[in-house]
């Protein structure tokens, strides 16, 4: 899905006011008490407040194991199973919210990644001195991006092997983060780009050329502070793509590998049964879905407060 | 880039050359677009050759396993220019890209990749246009909708049915048509690709409603900005004052004004919905690209590989280029003349 | 003196709850103009607005006041009472720009979409090709098939006359019509709003911040200062006898109007935001002649022939 495209302009964005980061604090105390915009924020962090809990604290939650079976398969929700049982009775809220620890987890690994490798290259393409590393940076970036996104990732996840486990991290997840990695990188540097090119003719930068600082110096010091700020609010956008597409790397079975719960995952293993046991893949699909409105409605005040300034 | 010509007040007769000249400035904007592009996609493919050489494990193995002997596991060598040097390789592989040769499949008898993905891809590119068309249809009357109806409920309302479908998988959107349309009211088979007209339309529906779950999002959040954008212009407040409907406003003028942009992110969204074709040919087993490309993964036929992903990634910088063009034909501001 | 067109009285209107227009009041005749003049900032777009019943899409609401359009109160009609004043009654020209006419639209379609609208009984091409005759179009026939873009600002600004003249309204109000544009221009658009005038005998609102621009074409001047009308009268004894001192301030300030070799006086201090004007006079925390008395409510002071100012001044400042 590089469907990051709605969230990243493909032309260079307009000049924003150089910021730093524009924090959920800020965000609040700008937005008119009662607003819609304070009420879509806070809906939006309440839902995500939910799934991180309940993946947090799932074992206090649920005396079951997550590879545990502990019932018979095909159990529907009950009192002692709300989301059912599996195809081989392992219980599904534990599998699911020990599911949501991983999709959280390296979708926040792939987000802070992709947008620190982005900002860098893309705010060294717009603040070099020499035409050619800009002219080159972006075709790398334009090529990258022209891949259809899933395409890509899934042949790098290939490429990187799905066996390989890495550290707390199950076997494919190493292969997926790296190979999200190397595709969404090139979306915040397009973004970085444009965003130094407009900070760049500001005072301050313009000050700090005239005052004879290095180029590395000010790329790094007064440049980059001012581009991370304004693109980490598409970075909360860009999670939802990422959580979808971890998701669907593991739903066409070139991702994190079982037994470990993914929510890809765990729907493709409900799959089979659609009709005779929905809640396999509708419960995982729903929370996905929950996760992604509260990252929508967080990013869409964020964006929009940028947006009104 | 656009190029705006304008009539002096007095100056009689000047405006024809004018004109001429904005459309060259427009071809020339348009051949510098298609030039960059070019080099956009020789570095396409020569991302994909490395990316395919780099893989762990000998491609040999992966494909002879242990039944190969010396002599087929040799040819087999050969045949993929194994033994030459990378810069060797790639020479070789462009060279035949060039002549519009793939190379070919290491697993299906040696059938040319090329035939095989002129075999799926059409069945790919019929589900993608559906979902263009099922998603505007969608998606146009939603943004206006929610930019136009006077009740602050409904844009509320739309707005998070929107954010609840950019949030949901195609894959998942899928899975709900199956469980519903196609199986509980048995309005649209669950999946399957009969490969002839105009059955094909039925089988084309939920596949494509399962794909526009992405597409719609966009496009109705852009249709409503622009509508919203619309109604703050001069024009627009110039238009009331002399009297106009605030109705005749929106289906003539605010329509027009908002549907503009929709182009544009149509087509820059063929490389994303190419990519959720994937998974959606997966959840309803369409013969299409999608499904070759997860099948070449799992047999590890580099060549097809390869050549999936090019042809994609090309297939992605033309309608760029298209929706480039497309724009500057449907925006009159763009110096076409 | 020729029948009153319009006549605007005690208008006051709320813009997000805070007084944008305190106390505004005019009138104009057929056949004549009116020139309106005043900072950025005194309320003159939102009297523009207000008098095409637009006040609403900015948040305003009429509180006070009456705006009587021969003979009716139109000031608290409703939307489908508006429509059939916009256009066919009081029509607006708005500030030149490139945005004033839909850019996907020709400009032939655009006039004969309104001629079908405010005069259904026309042959919209036929009146379309007609009103760019009356505008001094060139070339109208080719300007028809034209995109906004592809006009020059003068030409824009002809067209949007044009458009306002659909509805043979019998008050035009040109909200800073000639601003953007170059002077010769601007010179040619003042002219034909002045012909148009005497061969229709339509009456104009002239709003502008620049005085020489009123005073060439107008017949009648109000002074706007902070959501008032603080002076109004015929423009010729306005300028040879300011009776407010911002009036003066004003024409202090402009070159070439005053004293020539008197220095160019700039008025200090700025117009107070909205919702922080001062009660009584606004204009008394600049004004060089404040005494306690300004802070009540300021009186309404005939100094001649249609001629009044709002400051306890008034006739001494006349006598001089």
């Amino acid at each position: 899905m590089s469907g990051v495209d709605a969230f990243f302009p493909a032309t260079d964005p307009q000049p924003r006011p150089a910021g730093r980061l524009d924090g959920v604090g800020r965000a609040l105390r700008r937005a008119r008490p009662w607003s819609s915009a304070r009420t879509s924020l806070w809906v939006g962090l309440a839902l995500l407040g939910l799934v991180v809990l309940a993946s947090a604290l799932v074992p206090l939650l649920s005396p079951y194991g997550s590879n545990e079976i502990v019932a018979a398969p095909y159990e529907a929700p009950s009192w002692s199973h709300p989301f059912g049982t599996d195809s081989v009775g392992r219980d599904l809220f534990v599998r699911v919210f020990v599911a949501g620890r991983l999709d959280l987890a390296v979708a926040a690994i792939i987000v802070v990644a992709a947008l620190a490798v982005g900002s860098v290259l893309g705010t060294l393409a717009g603040g070099a001195r020499r035409r050619w590393v800009d002219t080159a940076l972006m075709r790398l970036v334009d090529a990258v991006i022209a891949f259809p996104f899933l395409v890509l990732v899934l042949v790098l996840v290939v490429v990187f092997g799905t066996e390989r486990s890495l550290g707390p991290l199950p076997a494919g997840a190493p292969a997926v983060i790296l190979g999200v990695i190397l595709g969404d990188w090139a979306f915040y540097a397009r973004l970085a780009r444009g965003q130094t090119l407009a900070l760049r003719e500001r005072d301050y930068v313009v000050a700090a050329r005239v005052l004879g600082f290095s180029q590395p110096r000010i790329v790094l010091r007064h440049l980059l502070p001012g581009v991370v700020g304004t693109i980490a609010a598409y970075a909360v956008a860009d999670a939802i793509l990422v959580m979808i597409t971890v998701a669907s790397l593991s739903f066409v079975g070139v991702g994190v590998q079982p037994p470990t719960p993914e929510w890809g995952a765990l729907m493709y293993d409900g799959r089979a049964v659609l009709q005779d046991a929905w809640w396999i893949t509708v419960i995982p699909g729903v929370m996905l879905a929950l996760t992604g409105l509260g990252l929508s409605l967080v990013a869409d005040t964020l964006l929009s407060g940028r947006a009104e300034r | 880039m656009s190029a705006t010509v304008s009539i002096g007040d007095g100056r009689a007769g000047a405006s024809r050359p004018a004109r001429a000249a904005g459309g060259r400035a427009a071809v020339t904007a348009v051949a510098l677009h298609a030039g960059q592009l070019l080099v956009v996609a020789v570095i396409v493919v020569l991302l994909t050759f490395l990316m395919v050489r780099v893989a762990p494990g000998d491609a040999v193995d992966a494909i002879s396993g242990t039944h190969g002997t010396d002599a087929t596991r040799a040819a087999l060598r050969a045949e993929l220019h194994l033994d030459d040097s990378l810069p060797r390789q790639f020479t070789a592989y462009i060279g035949g890209l060039a002549q519009g040769d793939l190379g070919r499949s290491l697993v299906q008898q040696g059938r040319d990749v090329d035939a095989i993905i002129a075999a799926r891809l059409p069945v790919t590119l019929t589900v993608i246009a559906g979902t263009i068309v099922l998603g505007c249809l969608i998606a146009i009357p939603l943004g206006l909708l929610a930019a136009l109806a006077p009740w602050r409920g409904t844009d509320t309302g739309v707005r998070t049915l929107l954010s609840l479908l950019l949030a949901s998988p195609p894959f998942f959107l899928g899975l709900l048509l199956i469980l519903g349309p196609a199986l509980a009211l048995g309005w649209f088979p669950a999946g399957g690709w009969p490969d002839a007209w105009p059955e094909n339309l039925r089988y084309m529906v939920l596949p494509s409603l399962a794909l526009a779950g992405f597409l719609v999002p966009q496009v109705a959040r852009s249709v409503r900005q622009a509508a919203l954008d619309a109604q703050r212009e001069q024009w627009y407040e110039a238009a009331l004052a002399r009297g106009l409907s605030s109705r005749t406003l929106a289906l003539r003028h605010v329509l027009a004004n908002s549907l503009l942009p929709v182009v544009t992110l149509v087509g820059l969204n063929i490389g994303a919905l190419i990519a959720g074709a994937v998974v959606v040919e997966a959840v309803f087993g369409l013969p299409g690209i999608g499904q070759e490309l997860l099948s070449a993964i799992n047999q590890r036929d580099y060549p097809l590989i390869q050549g999936i992903v090019i042809v994609t990634a090309l297939i992605v910088v033309l309608s760029n280029l298209l929706a480039d063009i497309a724009y500057r034909i449907v925006d009159p501001r763009t110096g076409r003349g | 003196m020729a029948e009153t067109v319009l006549s605007v009285e005690g208008l006051g209107v709320e813009l997000a709850g805070m007084e944008a227009l305190t106390d505004v009041s005019f009138s104009v005749a057929r056949g004549e103009c009116l020139g309106i003049v005043g900072e950025t900032g005194s309320g003159k777009t939102v009297t523009c607005r207000t008098l095409v019943g637009l006040e609403r899409r900015i948040g305003g609401r009429v509180v006070r006041g009456r705006i009587v359009l021969d003979g009716t109160d139109v000031a608290g009609f409703d939307d489908a009472g508006w429509r059939a004043v916009r256009g066919r009654r009081i029509a607006l020209v708005p500030q030149a720009s490139l945005s004033s006419m839909d850019p996907l639209m020709r400009v032939g379609r655009q006039l004969a979409e309104t001629v079908r609208t405010l005069d259904p009984d026309a042959d919209p091409r036929a009146r379309a090709l007609e009103l760019l005759e009356q505008v001094d179009m060139p070339r109208p026939r080719e300007v028809l098939r034209r995109h906004p873009h592809e006009l020059s600002g003068g030409m824009r600004q002809r067209a949007m006359i044009a458009l306002a003249l659909a509805g043979r309204p019998s008050l035009l109000i040109a909200d800073e019509p000639t601003t953007a544009l170059d002077v010769t221009v601007q010179r040619r658009i003042l002219r034909l709003l002045t012909t148009i005038r005497q061969e229709t005998g339509m009456a104009v609102i002239f709003v502008s911040h620049d005085l020489s621009v009123v005073r060439s074409v107008s017949d009648d001047v109000a002074i706007m200062y902070a959501g008032r009308t603080v002076e109004r009268g015929p423009i010729e004894d306005v300028f040879a006898a300011p009776a407010h001192p911002y009036t003066q301030a004003l024409l202090a300030a402009q070159p070439g109007l005053a004293d020539r070799s008197a220095p160019l006086a700039a008025i200090a201090g700025a117009p107070p935001p909205l919702g922080r004007r001062p009660d009584g006079c606004p204009f008394r925390p600049r004004c060089p002649h404040a005494i306690e008395a300004c802070a009540a409510p300021v009186p309404q002071v005939t100094v001649g022939a249609e001629h009044e100012a709002a400051c306890v001044f008034a006739r001494e400042l006349v006598a001089g």
